[in-house]
């Protein structure tokens, strides 16, 4: 505490009482706290000290408590970057939208740095060949004239990569206690709409929705080797379950490095990931994908204070954490091994960004890569990682998906349009612990899909 | 930097509690996050950062939500609705007989339409996200390179063909855009046939989004259950609002983060660059208004009906006076103060944003609103 100079005396001596009091009750409230605390492991802040309390719509985009005055005022300018719209140049306001594009912004598809739902326009398809030469830089082999994702808009005077349509199939289910379901799934169609970009019929596609954004600042310092550690690529625990790491490219050190972000953890970095974005989405050339442009359409400084923003927005507190219903659910989830690779806790090493260090935070992800099993896989390769492989999918904020996108829907392409229909989904090495899952009474499937929507 | 007693308090209590945290256990980051509270609180940052807001969770009156719902939301988007159906019509007659008097009565059209939009934005919310209405109707910047080259070319303005459109081409401010030229200066005989047609295209896709807005909150789409509903049974058996604070979470949170744009992104940043090309709805020189109505809009979150300047009997404003009085008034008389102050900004914005004499005025319509902001977060906000 400053020194406190004489003139201001008077009304310090006016709060001392207040201060003293103050400090014996915060005193008194942490050691309840504390004890309270070791009665419940694994319930604490879903992001550390990141964490808000915040369940409305808005829940995605709080920024992370404890960022200092000039943090904030960089996340501020990163937020007004993210809802930035991008137009056609030239512009006064926002000029370098595409030539081809799939949205005009970020918000357009991450809305309310959330989801987008699963629609042209909010989706997107990534793309490649079979056969053929690996590009090293995009870890699968480009189609040409299009490379790796149809971008289905355009400006004026050009034409998209592709017309892209979707439309549902739907099979039905039973559970063992006899009770139906019906899941949906995308059938893709894409048609060709410029005569120089023919759509080989041999080529690979994987539709995607976009993802929250929030949270993946802490997944970032997440220390390599606690992620490796979990690994286990041959299975040689023999619980049915591998886990495998993502190589991927890292252009910014132009060297190989381990994927963390995107689907199929293809993505080294967040920075990466949001000039890519800005590349590949909106069209917007920028430092690191200079599209051959002397002077592309948004700087570093704006690069840099898009990815802060990322980086520093808050992870939503859950809710419900005392309703029996909830931690009855929340003891099955473990019991039916989804913790396996949901995992529940990790812990973030060094950050540049000081609030994001340190943190115990309970992502329930081990961010490696995991066989799904035939129903869900693109059968599209993504560096490392086969056709059925996925990323293991962050939990935190699952419960908000719908609060925060009326809606929306859940896994890579938005298919489930319940939690429950993700659980459903799951195959390859989450075979058995679906099983277990369904193999449960109504009720304990109630508890445990309502502790998910507690996330 | 400047403490009040609660303040200080908290802040004591805070800091010894930490001290006695890392005593007992190694890792602070552990716990739920605290509920701290201090003088730069939420998403405004200000002097001292970030802070988590100190939301009780104790909020249980659901007739507050039902009263936000059907007085103030659903009452809106109908007006809405009935303004953008009216701004059709107008555009249609201009389109058709152009003349001094129906170019009028279309820009009045249209002012009167975004006064009504501009009093929704606190309670942005629910399915115009997913389906595509808000980015339909309210998309900004416009994109002037390809408006002009589709009025260049021959291609039909039909309310279909318009629909297709990015919404950059269209919505609110492709209407002002065409409607009003750029600064406010566009005289009837720069009208040309194109300009007309797609502004007549443009008013009839106005209105059909605005009833299909309406009609998501009020009946449902795609076999979904209206919105109303899906808020106004906040914590009944409900994925989306499971407990009955997290749906007055989202009337609190909504009302502080149109204040913070009003007060950060709509004045702020303009200000700061001294740059009339950042404000919204600079084509109509009308940014000035949408400020004020974006309070107002506010205000009847608050006062739990629309139109009215008193409160509902079940509003978020009886709700603070039953628990604190001067809170309520407070943040009454801050409501008040802050939309006195945009009054006095001289009009138009588009102006008075770069001239020294305004800046004083502009600068405490900038400070009223983060003042009420605060109040907000301080004196409502741990009521919920």
């Amino acid at each position: 505490m400053a020194p406190v100079l004489s003139s201001q005396l008077p009304r310090w001596k006016k709060y001392l009482g207040l201060l003293l009091a103050a400090a014996v009750l915060g005193a008194l409230l942490s050691f309840g706290l504390n004890s309270w605390r070791s009665s419940s492991p694994g319930q604490t802040g879903a992001g550390g000290a990141t964490t808000v309390n915040n369940r409305s719509s808005r829940a995605f985009s709080q920024p992370a408590p404890g960022l200092s005055a000039a943090e904030f005022d960089q996340h501020a300018e990163g937020d007004a970057n993210f809802e930035a719209v991008f137009v056609t140049a030239p512009a006064q306001v926002n000029p370098g939208l595409g030539p081809l594009f799939n949205n005009a912004a970020c918000v357009g598809c991450h809305i309310k740095d959330g989801r987008g739902m699963p629609e042209p326009g909010q989706s997107l398809v990534r793309v490649s060949l079979p056969m053929g030469e690996v590009n090293p830089a995009m870890g699968v082999v480009p189609v040409p004239e299009i490379g790796v994702q149809i971008r289905d808009r355009a400006v004026y005077g050009h034409v998209p990569d592709a017309r892209m349509a979707m439309d549902w199939q739907t099979q039905v289910g039973q559970y063992p206690d006899g009770r139906a379901y019906e899941l949906r799934s995308p059938r893709l169609k894409l048609t060709q709409a410029d005569p120089e970009k023919p759509l080989p019929d041999d080529m690979l596609t994987s539709l995607r929705v976009p993802p929250p954004i929030f949270g993946s600042g802490l997944l970032e310092v997440v220390p390599e080797v606690a992620i490796l550690d979990q690994a286990d690529p041959d299975d040689r625990n023999q619980d049915g379950i591998s886990g495998r790491p993502n190589r991927v490219w890292d252009p910014g050190a132009q060297a190989e490095a381990l994927g963390r972000f995107g689907f199929k953890a293809n993505t080294v970095s967040l920075e990466v990931q949001t000039a890519v974005a800005y590349f590949n989405d909106m069209g917007v050339t920028n430092p690191v994908f200079t599209g051959g442009q002397a002077s592309p359409d948004v700087d570093q400084k704006t690069l840099d204070t898009t990815t802060f923003y990322v980086q520093t927005l808050g992870v939503p507190a859950r809710t419900l954490r005392d309703n029996p219903q909830v931690q009855r659910g929340e003891r099955l989830f473990a019991q039916v091994s989804c913790t396996a690779c949901h995992v529940a806790t990790l812990k973030t090493g060094p950050a540049d960004i000081p609030v994001l260090a340190n943190q115990t935070i309970h992502p329930y992800t081990d961010l490696l890569l995991h066989d799904m099993g035939g129903g869900l896989a693109d059968n599209r390769p993504d560096f490392d990682a086969s056709g059925s492989e996925w990323r293991t999918a962050p939990l935190w904020g699952l419960g908000l998906v719908q609060t925060v996108l009326p809606y929306a829907g859940y896994l890579h392409d938005g298919r489930a349009r319940t939690i429950e229909e993700a659980v459903l989904w799951h195959d390859g090495e989450a075979a058995e612990s679906k099983a277990q899952f369904m193999a449960l009474g109504e009720r304990d499937r109630a508890a445990l899909l309502q502790f998910l929507n507690s996330l | 930097m400047r403490l009040k007693p609660i303040g200080l308090f908290l802040a004591v209590g805070l800091t010894s509690s930490l001290v006695a945290c890392t005593t007992s256990a190694p890792d602070v980051s552990d716990a739920e996050s605290p509920a701290v509270q201090t003088e730069a609180a939420g998403g405004e940052g200000g002097e001292g950062g970030t802070v988590d807001l100190a939301w009780s969770g104790e909020f249980a009156d659901r007739e507050v939500i039902a009263g936000f719902t059907n007085r103030v939301v659903v009452p809106k988007y109908e007006q809405f609705e009935a303004a953008a159906q009216e701004l059709a019509t107008s555009l249609d007659q201009f389109a058709n007989a152009p003349s001094e008097a129906s170019l009028t009565a279309a820009r009045e059209a249209w002012l009167e339409a975004r006064s009504v939009w501009e009093r929704t934005e606190s309670f942005a919310f629910g399915p115009a996200g997913s389906l595509g209405y808000d980015a339909a109707l309210d998309t900004w910047p416009v994109n002037e390179t390809d408006i002009q080259q589709v009025l260049a070319s021959d291609e039909p303005l039909t309310a279909e063909q318009v629909a297709q459109l990015p919404d950059s081409q269209k919505g609110m401010h492709t209407i002002e855009y065409l409607l009003f030229g750029l600064e406010n200066d566009k005289s009837l005989d720069q009208f040309s046939d194109r300009d007309r047609a797609y502004l007549q295209a443009l008013g009839q896709d106005l209105s059909r989004v605005s009833s299909a807005l309406l009609e998501s909150w009020q009946v449902g789409i795609n076999g979904q259950p209206p919105y109303r509903e899906v808020i106004a049974q906040a914590g009944e058996n409900n994925t989306v609002y499971p407990t009955l604070p997290a749906g007055a979470q989202e009337m609190v949170t909504g009302l502080i983060e149109s204040l913070n744009e009003v007060a950060a992104e709509k004045i702020g940043v303009p200000l700061e660059e001294q740059d009339p090309v950042n404000l919204e709805s600079r084509f109509s020189h009308n940014t000035l208004a949408d400020l004020k109505n974006n309070v107002i809009g506010a205000r009847a979150v608050y006062y739990g009906q629309a139109g009215a300047e008193t409160a509902a009997a079940d509003s978020l404003s009886r709700y603070v006076a039953q628990r604190d009085a001067a809170a309520d008034e407070q943040i009454q008389a801050e409501f008040e103060a802050a939309i006195a102050a945009l009054e006095a900004v001289p009009a138009p914005l588009e102006e008075s944003v770069t001239d020294p004499d305004a800046a004083p005025a502009l600068q405490q319509a900038q400070d009223a609103v983060l003042a009420l902001q605060e109040t907000l977060e301080t004196q409502l906000v741990p009521l919920i």
